[in-house]
């Protein structure tokens, strides 16, 4: 009882001084920014080329007309074939279908360059050890663990409560990082950000729970979860096989996937992300946070201070 | 001691990193008062005071405070030497932080936060931001988390450290009145040995990991009655030896060793004299000696390494 007490005062006490309190000057933060913003004035060109579509689309090898030429063809011989009814109609109904999936293709186009590839394989871990290292990283760099430690709460309470101060920073960046990229994108990003927010706040807090414990438990943290993000996130996640299935980002993937295919969209064929269910995925992703949240309590209780005054 | 309960009682305390030895078979007791923890950087100081707050468990031996070997963190206030501060927290904020993590609720945390900030004349300025604040007035705030819910043993690193000479002296009235007006004990851990002589009632020396004085501060330097300096030439460690427990301690000086002594009635000035003579040893000077702790503090640990050698 006096465990629990002592425990609750802990967290709270946690909760009422970090919530508020994230640390958004330090340099992580600014490279956060900094990419936000490249990718998004990409984003923001691109949607002024009006070139989130398959117009620019072209066979493999990159030879030969690509699809908006090759409607603009099939018009033009409709035209041409008008003498012939059945093949012109035939050619007519072609480039109609295809003008249709030129002005729908915005939303795959979209998914797959920008939330697949750039924003799961690199932005979204950045984005998320931004805070989630600096929770208790700040706190060991700082000095103040040491003096945390002498105050009569139990450690874990000390864990959970900076977890959960940092939690709501981490969403917010995330999702308001995936919302901008999604505004400059226009209808297609704005489709996109409306069906997968849920699979990105997710991965948010998997990656915040493995970026967090990364920070409670090794010094110099930052380096350790940027060559985590870096190696097992961007390389590992992109390999094919089933390496990638050792990243976080591959089971956000698994259920755009699977929210993509009720839509009658493949996003990407081949890649596996069809072999878990939504709801596999998803325990995947909670079993991995509630993993490392547990590890990183176990890890956090027996840390020793040596050279802490 | 008599019947009076120590307040920190050690007993073969030894705590060992691998192979390392940073305190060796340490056994001490004091009393309540303020105590200050002498030695050199590495002398197991801060292990000693890690073990005390109970964040280290010793390899063997024990330690008990206020009678009892469990520890009782709320019993205690701790201020560390460093920083230790949320720079974006304002200062009567931070103390009700601290009183909050000592288990006391939030009303009741800020009245003990402003009474004590009170009493350390912090004024107006407990409403500023703590990243704005000077090396004094953090040292302040500091002790301030430290008192604020009113703990029995207050543990004090360095808390000097970096004041203006004012500044320190203010520091240190603070701390005879909570020792003499509240009745707290306190354990000054510091380097500076004025300091030490200006407040303290009793001292413990520490040099690599062996307690070399644990007594009152006023046998320790001795008085002018029965303590004395004398410069011993010619066989110099021999005299020492001869001196046996009478030879508080000596200090190296190159080419003759200063030796401080103490005499009672059962061992006067001549037979200390004879002794010296007899080992071979040449008396180059015999003074009373002035009191002063920088001489009994360096002999200390010259007689040490002397024994060693």
């Amino acid at each position: 009882m006096e465990f629990l007490k002592s425990f609750i005062q802990g967290v709270k006490s946690q909760l009422a001084v970090h919530l508020f309190r994230a640390r958004v000057g330090h340099g992580l933060f600014w490279v956060s920014v900094g990419f936000l913003m490249l990718v998004a004035g990409v984003v923001v060109s691109v949607n002024l080329k009006n070139q989130w579509n398959y117009k620019t689309l072209k066979p493999r090898g990159q030879v030969g007309l690509n699809f908006k030429n090759s409607i603009e063809m099939i018009e033009a011989g409709s035209l041409v074939l008008g003498h012939n009814a059945g093949v012109s109609a035939v050619c007519s109904a072609v480039a109609s279908a295809g003008s249709g999936l030129l002005v729908q293709s915005g939303f795959p186009v979209f998914t797959k360059n920008v939330v697949f590839s750039v924003l799961l394989g690199f932005l979204l871990p950045l984005w998320c050890l931004t805070f989630a290292v600096e929770g208790l990283g700040a706190e060991r760099e700082g000095k103040t663990l040491f003096w945390l430690f002498s105050k009569p709460v139990p450690r874990s309470s000390i864990y959970i409560g900076k977890f959960l101060a940092v939690l709501p920073w981490v969403l917010i960046w995330s999702l308001g990082g995936f919302f901008v990229l999604a505004v400059c994108a226009g209808d297609c990003g704005l489709f996109a950000f409306k069906l997968f927010w849920q699979p990105i706040a997710l991965a948010s807090v998997t990656y915040a729970s493995v970026f967090f414990f990364m920070g409670a438990c090794f010094p110099r943290a930052s380096l350790i979860a940027l060559a985590y993000a870096f190696v097992v996130e961007t390389l590992l996640g992109s390999m094919p096989g089933s390496l990638k299935q050792l990243s976080v980002a591959f089971y956000a993937r698994c259920i755009m996937f699977q929210k993509s295919a009720e839509l009658g969209v493949v996003l990407e064929q081949g890649g596996g992300y069809g072999d878990f269910s939504e709801t596999m995925a998803i325990c995947f992703m909670m079993g991995i946070a509630l993993l490392f949240l547990v590890a990183g309590i176990f890890f956090f209780g027996k840390i020793e201070l040596r050279g802490q005054r | 001691m008599g019947d009076e309960i120590a307040v920190i009682r050690c007993r073969n305390l030894t705590r060992k990193f691998g192979s390392k030895t940073v305190l060796n078979n340490v056994s001490f007791e004091v009393s309540q008062g303020i105590i200050g923890l002498l030695g050199p950087n590495g002398a197991g100081k801060s292990t000693l005071i890690k073990l005390i707050l109970g964040l280290d468990i010793p390899t063997s031996g024990d330690i008990s405070l206020f009678g009892k070997t469990k520890v009782e963190l709320g019993k205690i206030g701790f201020m560390p030497e460093a920083k230790a501060i949320i720079p974006s927290m304002k200062g009567f904020e931070f103390v009700a932080f601290a009183g909050e993590l000592e288990g006391l609720k939030r009303k009741d945390a800020l009245r003990r936060s402003h009474e004590i900030l009170d009493c350390l004349s912090m004024g107006e300025a407990r409403f500023r931001k703590l990243g704005e604040y000077s090396t004094g007035m953090i040292q302040k705030v500091k002790l301030a988390q430290a008192l604020v819910h009113d703990p029995d043993l207050l543990i004090l690193d360095e808390p000097t450290a970096g004041l203006d000479p004012p500044a320190r002296n203010q520091m240190l009235d603070y701390l005879s009145y909570f020792a003499r007006q509240q009745g707290k004990s306190i354990v000054l851990s510091t380097h500076l040995l004025g300091d030490v002589q200006a407040v303290c009632d009793q001292v413990v020396v520490l040099n690599f990991g062996v307690c070399l004085a644990s007594c009152s501060l006023e046998k320790l330097v001795g008085n002018k009655a029965d303590s004395y300096l004398i410069e011993v030439a010619g066989n110099q460690i021999d005299a020492i030896v001869a001196l046996g427990e009478r030879c508080v301690g000596s200090q190296d000086m190159g080419g003759f060793t200063k030796v401080f002594v103490q005499c009672d009635s059962s061992l006067g000035i001549n037979n200390i004299a004879s002794k010296i003579l007899a080992a071979g040893g040449v008396i180059k000077k015999f003074v009373p000696l002035e009191g002063n702790l920088d001489d009994v503090f360096f002999a200390l640990l010259d007689k040490q390494r002397l024994v060693a050698n």
